[in-house]
Formats: C-alpha cells, sequence, structure tokens
C-alpha cells in the first residue's frame, strides 16, 4: 500500500517545486493525499500517458526496488530499479528482484548429463528459463541456467505463494477438435462435435506456512469457431461420434452448416474449438480466507480442417 | 489462429473493464490474457485504482484487426492493432461515484498489442499507445 504512493509523492514534489513552494509544506501537503485526490496521476495506464515517465508505468516498487509482496490479495507486484514487475507471470515465472529476471523451472527437463546440465547433478538442482525483461527486453528469448534452489518467488506472501502453487499442479491440456462427418458434411445436415483432451482436470492443493489452498476447475463452455461469423458454443466436450449413432444428431455438442467451405481457402473450414474454464480457489488459514473464481482459463486446440459440401453427391 | 488472436484481444479488454471496475478485485483474470509489461502494467494500475479508492465505470470500446500473425515463428506470435475509444470509461470515486479522471487522459488513440502463443492460448505481451496517431 505505502509503495504505491511513492511516485505520487515523488510527481507531486517536482510539481511544487517547480511552482517555488517550499519543500516542506509540499511535503506535508502530500504524506497522506496529492492534491486532487490523485486526479491528475496517470493509472491504470490505458487511460493516459503519464509525462514524467514517457508512458511507463511509474514504480509501486520506489526506493525499495528488491521490495514486492506486501500485505495485498491477488497477484503481487515486485521490482527492479524501480521499475515494476508482476512477480508472478505465467510465461515466464517467478522474477528475482535481485537479478531482474524471471525464472521457470522447466516442465519437462532433459536427462542427466545433457550439456544443458553444465555437469550439475539433477538431484542438486533444477533447470530454469531465465529471462531479464529490463536488461535485454526479452526479447533475445530464454536462456536456460542451473539453479541450486528455486531464485523467484522470495518476495511474494504466503497466501499468494499457496495459491499458485495449487493452481499450477492443475493440469490444463491442449484439446483436440474433433467432427463427423469430417470431409463429407452437408449443409443442413448434423455435424457431430467433440473435443478430446478435454476432461475436467483434477483438483490442486498446496499449503504455505499455515495457508491452505485448494483449486477447482470447472468447464464453463466450448467454443467452436469455423469462420469469422460461423461458430457455436457447448456446455460439455460434446460425444464421440460412433457408426452405430447413424444419422441422429449429437446428444450434446451438434451443428449445422447453413453455408458451405467451398469459398474458403483451400474449400475448407479451419475449425478450432477452445475450452473455457474457470477455477474455484478456497483459502483456509491466513489472514483473509475466502473463497473465489480465476475467470478466463482458455485452452484452444491447433486448427483442424472441416470440409461441407452445398449438397450430398449422389454415386 | 487469427480469430482466437482478436478475441483473446477483446476478452482482456473485457477483463480489464471488470478488474477496474470493483474495488475488490484481485486481477487473478489478467494473468490469463496477458505477460510480460502488458500484465505488470494493469497490476500496477489495479493496485493505485485500490490505494487511490477510485474505479473505471461505464465501457472501453474496441475495433480491432489483426494486422500480422507469423504461425512460423516460435513462438508464434499475432500483432493487434486497435482504435481504442475510451469516451465512455471513466474513473470515478469508488464509493460516490464522482469523476476522478486523471487530467492527461485520453479518449482515442490507436492501440498496437503484442502476442505470444503459449500453452494453447494467447497472450498478450506489449501493448503499445500510439497517441500521435488518430482513428
Amino acid at each position: 500500500m505505502l509503495n504505491a504512493r511513492k511516485p505520487a509523492r515523488r510527481i507531486a514534489i517536482a510539481a511544487s517545486m517547480s511552482a517555488g513552494l517550499l519543500l516542506s509544506s509540499a511535503v506535508g501537503a502530500t504524506a497522506d493525499e496529492p492534491p486532487g485526490g490523485g486526479a491528475e496521476q496517470c493509472y491504470p495506464n490505458v487511460i493516459c500517458i503519464d509525462v514524467n515517465s514517457g508512458g511507463t508505468t511509474p514504480a509501486p516498487g520506489g526506493s525499495q526496488p528488491g521490495g514486492g509482496g506486501g500485505s495485498d490479495t491477488g497477484p503481487q507486484l515486485c521490482g527492479y530499479h524501480g521499475v515494476p514487475w508482476a512477480c508472478h507471470d505465467p510465461q515466464l515465472g517467478w522474477f528475482n528482484s535481485d537479478k531482474g529476471c524471471y525464472f521457470r523451472a522447466l516442465d519437462n527437463p532433459p536427462p542427466a548429463g545433457d550439456p544443458a546440465w553444465e555437469g550439475h547433478d539433477p538431484k542438486d538442482g533444477s533447470l530454469y528459463t531465465k529471462v531479464c525483461p529490463q536488461t535485454d527486453g526479452g526479447q533475445g528469448g530464454a536462456e536456460i541456467v542451473f539453479e541450486a534452489t528455486a531464485p523467484g518467488g522470495q518476495n511474494v506472501n504466503a497466501e499468494a505463494m499457496a495459491i499458485q502453487k495449487a493452481y499450477d499442479q492443475v493440469r490444463f491440456r491442449p484439446p483436440v477438435g474433433r467432427a463427423a462427418p469430417r470431409n463429407t458434411a452437408v449443409v443442413h445436415a448434423p455435424v457431430w462435435l467433440w473435443a478430446d483432451d478435454a476432461a475436467l482436470p483434477a483438483p490442486g492443493s498446496a499449503a504455505v506456512a499455515g495457508i491452505s489452498v485448494t483449486v477447482t476447475p470447472k468447464l464453463v463452455k466450448a467454443d467452436w469457431s469455423f469462420g469469422d461469423h460461423l461458430q457455436t458454443s457447448c456446455t460439455t466436450p460434446g460425444t464421440p461420434y460412433t457408426p452405430e449413432y447413424g444419422d441422429a444428431k449429437s446428444p450434446d455438442c451438434g451443428y449445422e452448416f447453413g453455408t458451405s467451405s467451398a469459398r474458403e481457402k483451400n474449400g475448407v473450414f479451419s475449425a478450432t474449438v477452445t475450452m473455457h474454464w474457470e477455477a474455484v480457489v478456497v483459502v483456509t488459514g491466513g489472514p483473509n480466507p475466502r473463497t473465489f473464481t480465476i475467470r478466463g482459463i482458455n485452452q484452444s486446440s491447433k486448427p483442424f480442417e472441416l470440409k461441407v459440401a452445398e449438397m450430398q453427391v449422389l454415386n | 489462429m487469427a480469430r482466437l488472436a482478436l478475441k483473446t484481444y477483446q476478452d482482456w479488454w473485457q477483463a480489464q473493464a471488470e478488474v477496474f471496475g470493483r474495488s475488490d478485485s484481485d486481477g487473478y483474470a489478467l494473468e490469463q490474457y496477458s505477460s510480460g509489461r502488458a500484465l505488470s502494467d494493469s497490476l500496477v494500475g489495479l493496485r493505485q485504482l485500490r490505494d487511490a479508492k477510485v474505479v473505471m465505470t461505464g465501457t472501453p470500446h474496441n475495433s480491432a484487426v489483426v494486422k500480422a500473425v507469423d504461425l512460423k515463428a516460435d513462438p508464434q506470435t499475432a500483432v493487434i492493432e486497435d482504435c481504442v475509444d475510451l469516451s465512455g470509461w471513466h474513473r470515478v470515486d469508488a464509493v460516490t461515484g464522482a469523476a476522478r479522471d486523471p487530467g492527461a487522459r485520453l479518449n482515442r488513440y490507436v492501440g498496437t498489442a503484442s502476442l505470444r502463443w503459449f500453452q494453447s492460448h494467447w497472450l498478450i505481451h506489449d501493448f503499445k499507445r500510439e497517441v500521435d496517431r488518430t482513428c
């Protein structure tokens, strides 16, 4: 909480000094609340341009670049040389505020003896991807490094750590889109849609410093997209078609095309299915026990082709 | 893939509107759509809104188009250009509803989002506001 006020104070002091006011009175006036209730400040960053920093957001880390965490609930902020970074990033892993780098343990580390281990024994540590966004912009790709102890996340509070650990145990898998008939579908006839590898993942749980967290996933819907304006939505992953169903409609996830795929690239629809999940998080123990839901967890299939003809061709 | 990128971008704005619109938001939804600078900036914004006891009200409007998709890159990348219209989205006091818009606020600008494909979904890792360009 305090950290976030620091840039406000800095901006207000600079403005007051340039206006010829005494520094001491300016500090007194801005210690609790900047003039105008903070209305002159630029946040959230998408609604304005901060003239003082040329578009970048002021650092909540202030004079404590190694700081971060705090007692707030939700994703934590860390910092490096005054620039704020999310302590945890879905792609980059945990932020190390001393090094200014994100570290993420490899999901599938190579076997012992691989050059990536640099002669280390896997039982002595782990391999991590390392991205330092501030020094190389993270554009050079991740470097793989060996570390004896987990190098990131040390500034995060126990609750945020427990939530992330429990969440990471839930394995949302990429779905595989299926359709029947796939090459001989015709307009205004039933098509079955189903997703493989879309079973409900098992819940995850973790405990850190007396705070226990369980994360239970649930399916919201499966969105099927065939073209810019051709889509349908199902509340289940669908039922796999087998020949004994004959000409029947899918009991839970079917579609009838109103137009053929003749005008599409290569004469086929490029289709995808996206599983929309949410996760119910139960936090017990600690200063703020509660239940909340993380929404917007999406997993999309690779595109697959689906041909729909104007009418059935009789041979 | 381009359609999915566009959907992710639109969902990201919707998530921001929802998260910034409530004083008790935690922001975990933002991690589902963004990473890197884009995620960090929105988490900072959420923190500042909460500390100042203000929220965003109304709806931001977008007219986004996919400018480029590179499916051969590793990871795959996409670039989206948008005419962001914020004239109906305002910062207000969370309790009284009184206007608290910043002085230098933007109503309309060209925004460019860079996305990367990661573990079966797109993530926005950078969002640039090109205020010199009108739209």
